[in-house]
């Protein structure tokens, strides 16, 4: 049952499936983020689609972050944040759905009445209360920055969790940091000289970082105490600064970093680093919904303080020459369109395509993801429907504490009207609601025109079965489903097991266009920074009889590529956020052997009579994500000076790549100067073309020489 | 039993093996958990023979005495009467024994109903203070323990390997060896048998309740010790020994890089603390406390030795509702409720000063110059 609400008080009315599924009680509430959970804050991110002119209300105040324009161009999705002056009343204790949707409803009326355009809403994940500023004016007026010793020809910037900006390895010749800027964007907010030039968290130049290191003197836990980025008793940030390694620290170190690891690929003094600290348990949610306008407000941060640093030179500080920025994002989620059309992709490709009008040597490096192996991708062709339906298996596993999500995506262009989709639970189990949707809309007043339905279990909710046509252009179905754990206090839980999902076509319906497939993806649910979510992976399960022969083992000699791609495939697997025509998207090879780490996800192939041909967003290039099959992962510095890291994943691999571009830009070559043909196949491979497109799909068209230690060297800038 | 353990032998002391919760002890007398540098203070201890061998030892004596002769034994050399000279000759945890004559006695306590405090003197002076800290503050503290289990992965070996005197950290950071620094690894062992006695003291009169019977979440990853929260004897020791060891590795003079190493020393007595909130058993105000009350005892010992700082301001602690860190400990004190009072004074005893002379002898310097 979903509770009736007022008609302004339904964010169904207003938004969309994640959305309605996370903020409503009745469904994935109480398992979301603790935050969420627990209704703690009334500080939201959000994300406005169609129109670039923030809503005014009374009863609301909203922010701008800093954004970058400079040619002035409309914004197609804006990053913003705003606060329910409300929340705070002990007397009003509202549902955040309702919250939520009561803010949509005062802000898209005003909107629709300013513009001709329907604007779209996402409302993200909250701010802790203490990171919000009172002193908020986005203008940065760089006061606290000192002009490096070295003119900057090159800024290499990093978006992670945990970022040891303290370190030593990011000192230039003369002891002062390379660390530019800095966005800490969960700790406490402060106020420089009564003035923050970001909406939330804190922000350091470098000016800050070296007297912060000076205060500080050896002790770097002092520094990250004094500078807010250990902090008990918010959430956010906590003790995690204190652990041995962090992902960020990885990732910057192998991104921005000196030293022993690293090499003779020095970074000199001419490259500047920008980095913002996403929430550091930002990878708690495992559907990536509630993330994106953290992820593109630091985007635009990022491109916002190069053009200021870049202004420190101009003879014209308001028309700078922009200075090369290769920027990596080692982040991804699993399911979404994959076609370069959701809103941060669009967002990346705007914002990178503008850049790179002003200054070709822009980069975005972003991970193809690690699920290639994970069966987290499917595929149903025409000939799978020609029964009429076809159902795939989705395998939940017992004992998750957090939702599991599931999308369906039609072609672009297929009506959704001839489709229908069906969820059965496991054996043994029949829900006593729901389970069957029609991919036609209901509602659509505001927003996309979707449709909404729960899936009951002896009269409990226990998922979300919704249809929405995706920005008014793709049918999407969303599964979501509520943990198979009993969390919370809470008296429900979905089944684990196999549940089937079966798509319908309505007879004499047209079939499908020519090369497309409709394209299942799971989302990731698993816990790889150790933040105890208790979530566990589901996956896809082929459900076609096989024959008698299946179960016999592979006969040697071991190869790497099939002779088919499968309905469920590793081809596809691709980040869900990464597919914009120019992020540079850097899948992980093998150091030892130079094919493929096993997980390293890749773009996708279809096989049909034709051959096999790729469809969609392609793997860019590939760097070394594990030594060896045996020694994995790659060594990097941990949060301390002196201490080390391994990770192991394309999240390693991807500021490999973001390195040599910078150094290479700010030497003035080509970003992918020195870079390696792909390696050929293994000997036991054929070569054909099947397998050819299986290694390209896998490795991209060339390889980043590996880094440091034992490895063939990178050319450094000097 | 007790033959068969070295610290079984401080002995006399005999209820230490009890309080099992200093766990050490125990695993210094080999029958706990081993930390090395117990076998090594259990050397001194012969413990007895197998009955094998007694017996054959009985047999070739039957066989062999008659070899002997009959002759009057001769006069013997006596020995020094009541030197610090024959301290060499005695096994180590008898000597054990005799340092802590030398401190315990001079150990009294007094408590104040009225404001829930105790005071520990030495030689009559007050030394530390610490009050019990309030049920509000040790609620607000439960939140900062949780948030520590968040570094339980990354430490958990770190912590386990800690559940004793964690005497080998110590030894990492100064370059110690057994065959070269045996009066070192004496020194640090007395220190810490002692200031893990005055915590007991001390957590016995104020009696604080562990995290882990306040907040159900806590779920401690090491059993909790069957002794009070406040003060953490862990931070005690850790300072008291941070204390002892500056003086003497400032005496030796022969390490190059004294600086850092005093750095890193304080940074491991602040980690060893902090670790035991990650475990989930302390509160960071039990470390405040326990860096408190090692620090002034430390600086006993120092005069135990001979080796007094001109100043020995007492301290009193009064718990807010801190994080702990060795900065604000040492630059900070007083904004986090740690101030100083009156001196009190340590005056030098023969059998601490003779350690002290044999450890600070066993400097890395050239010799024979």
């Amino acid at each position: 049952m979903y509770a009736t609400r007022d008609p302004n008080e339904r964010i169904s009315n207003y938004s969309g499936p994640y959305e309605r599924y996370v903020f409503s009680e009745e469904l994935g509430q109480p398992f979301a983020f603790p935050a969420i959970a627990e209704q703690t804050s009334g500080y939201y991110t959000a994300l406005l689609e169609g129109t670039d002119h923030l809503p005014e209300h009374p009863r609301f105040e909203t922010r701008l972050p800093p954004l970058w324009n400079p040619m002035g161009r409309t914004r197609t999705i804006v990053p913003f944040a705003f606060y329910d002056k409300g929340a705070n009343d002990p007397n009003r204790r509202a549902r955040v759905d309702r919250e939520v949707a009561s803010l949509l409803d005062s802000v898209s009326a005003e909107s629709a009445a300013r513009s001709a355009i329907r604007p779209r809403f996402r409302v993200n994940f909250p701010i802790a209360p203490e990171a919000w500023t009172r002193q908020y004016h986005p203008h940065c007026d760089m006061d606290h920055w000192v002009v490096p010793h070295t003119r900057p020809k090159a800024i290499i910037a990093v978006i992670d969790d945990g970022l040891p900006f303290g370190h030593r390895a990011f000192l230039d010749s003369t002891g002062h940091t390379r660390v530019s800027h800095i966005w800490l964007q969960s700790a406490r907010a402060h106020a420089a000289n009564g003035h923050s030039a970001v909406p939330f968290g804190r922000e350091f130049m470098n000016g800050d970082i070296n007297a912060l290191r000076a205060a500080a003197g050896d002790d770097e836990a002092a520094f990250y105490r004094n500078s807010g980025a250990i902090d008990p008793v918010l959430d956010e940030l906590g003790p995690y600064m204190r652990r041995a390694m962090t992902h960020g620290a990885h990732v910057m170190g192998m991104a921005a970093g000196n030293g022993p690891l690293y090499g003779d690929a020095v970074l000199g003094d001419d490259i500047q680093i920008i980095a913002v600290q996403l929430p550091n348990t930002i990878a708690w949610d495992t559907s990536g919904f509630g993330k994106e306008m953290y992820m593109l407000s630091a985007i635009h941060y990022v491109f916002d303080r190069a053009r200021a640093i870049a202004a420190k030179y101009a003879a014209d500080p308001a028309h700078p020459d922009e200075l090369p920025l290769v920027l990596n994002f080692s982040y991804g989620w699993s399911a979404g369109r994959h076609d370069g059309q959701s809103e941060m992709e669009l967002a990346i490709e705007q914002l990178l395509s503008e850049r790179q009008q002003l200054q070709p040597e822009t980069a975005i490096t972003m991970p193809t993801g690690n699920n290639f192996d994970s069966q987290m991708h499917a595929a149903l062709r025409e000939e799978d429907l020609s029964g009429g339906a076809h159902a795939v298996g989705w395998q939940i596993q017992p004992e998750d504490r957090t939702s599991n999500y599931l999308e369906i995506w039609l072609p672009e262009g297929v009506d959704g009207a001839d489709y229908s989709v069906t969820v059965t639970p496991p054996n043994g189990f029949s829900l006593s609601s729901g389970g069957a949707i029609t991919l036609t809309p209901e509602l659509g007043h505001r927003g996309d025109p979707r449709r909404f339905t729960e899936l009951e279990m002896n009269g409990q909710n226990i998922g979300q079965l919704s249809a929405d046509l995706h920005r008014g252009n793709r049918w999407r179905v969303l599964i979501a489903l509520i943990p198979s754990a009993y969390v919370r206090n809470q008296t429900r839980r979905a089944p684990a097991g196999r549940w089937q999902i079966e798509i319908s076509r309505r007879p004499g319906a047209p079939a499908l266009p020519e090369g497309a497939d409709i394209r299942l993806w799971v989302q990731r649910d698993d816990d790889p920074s150790a933040l105890q979510t208790g979530g566990r992976q589901s996956r896809f399960v082929d459900l076609t009889p096989r024959g008698p022969g299946h179960a016999r083992p592979p006969a040697p000699p071991y190869r790497l590529y099939s002779t088919a791609i499968k309905p469920i495939s590793g081809f596809g697997s691709l980040s869900g956020v990464g597919s914009a025509p120019r992020v540079t998207r850097v899948a992980g090879y093998v150091q030892s052997s130079g094919q493929p780490a096993s997980y390293s996800a890749a773009g996708g192939l279809r096989h049909d009579i034709g051959g096999v041909q790729p469809w969609g967003a392609q793997t860019t290039i590939s760097a070394v994500a594990d030594h060896s099959r045996v020694l994995r992962g790659t060594p990097s510095i941990g949060c301390y000076s002196g201490g080390q890291s391994r990770l192991v994943g394309t999240s390693g691999a991807t500021p490999q790549v973001a390195r040599l571009m910078v150094i290479n830009a700010a030497a003035g070559r080509s970003l992918t100067e020195g870079c390696l043909p792909c390696p050929p196949l293994l000997p036991q491979e054929e070569q054909n073309d099947i397998n050819n497109a299986q290694h390209t799909a896998r490795l991209g068209s060339m390889i980043a020489p590996a880094i440091g230690f034992g490895a063939p060297r990178a050319r450094s800038s000097s | 039993m007790a033959q068969y353990g070295g610290l079984g032998g401080l002995g006399g002391l005999g209820g230490l093996g009890g309080l099992g919760g200093l766990g050490g002890l125990g695993g210094l007398g080999g029958l706990g958990v081993q930390t090395g540098l117990g076998a090594f203070l259990g050397a001194g201890d012969t413990g007895g023979y197998s009955g094998a061998v007694t017996a054959g030892l009985m047999t070739t004596a039957d066989g062999l005495r008659h070899l002997a002769g009959t002759a009057v034994a001769p006069d013997p050399a006596p020995l020094k009467f009541d030197s610090p000279d024959n301290l060499e000759r005695w096994a180590q945890w008898v000597r054990g024994s005799l340092y802590l004559s030398e401190v315990f006695p001079a150990l009294s306590f007094s408590t104040q109903e009225a404001t829930k405090s105790v005071t520990l003197a030495f030689d009559g002076a007050p030394m530390v203070t610490l009050t019990r800290p309030t049920d509000a503050i040790l609620g607000q503290q439960i939140e900062l323990v949780s948030n520590y289990a968040d570094l339980r992965s990354d430490r958990a070996t770190e912590i386990t390997s800690q559940l004793g005197f964690p005497t080998e950290y110590f030894a990492m950071i100064l370059g110690m060896h057994v065959g070269q620094h045996p009066k070192t690894f004496e020194l640090i062992m007395a220190t810490q048998i002692i200031a893990a006695h005055a915590a007991m003291i001390v957590k016995h009169a104020l009696a604080v309740r562990r995290p882990d019977q306040i907040g159900g979440r806590i779920l401690p990853m090491i059993p909790t010790p069957g002794h009070g929260s406040f003060p953490s004897a862990h931070a005690t020791e850790a300072y008291t020994v941070l204390t002892v060891m500056e003086a003497l590795v400032s005496t030796w003079g022969s390490l190059g890089d004294i600086a850092p190493r005093l750095a890193m020393l304080r940074g491991l007595a602040e980690r060893i603390a902090v670790n035991r909130t990650v475990a989930g058993v302390h509160f960071p105000i039990d470390s405040w406390a326990g860096a408190a009350l090692g620090t002034a005892l430390g600086r006993a010992i120092l005069g135990r030795c001979g080796q007094a700082p001109s100043a020995l301001p007492s301290l009193s602690y009064a718990a807010q509702n801190s994080d702990f860190n060795d900065h604000d400990f040492a630059q900070n004190a007083a904004a986090h409720g740690l101030t100083e009072g009156a001196d009190y004074t340590a005056t030098a005893t023969p059998n601490f000063s003779w350690l002290w002379d044999e450890a600070a002898g066993e400097h890395q310097a050239p010799t024979g110059i």
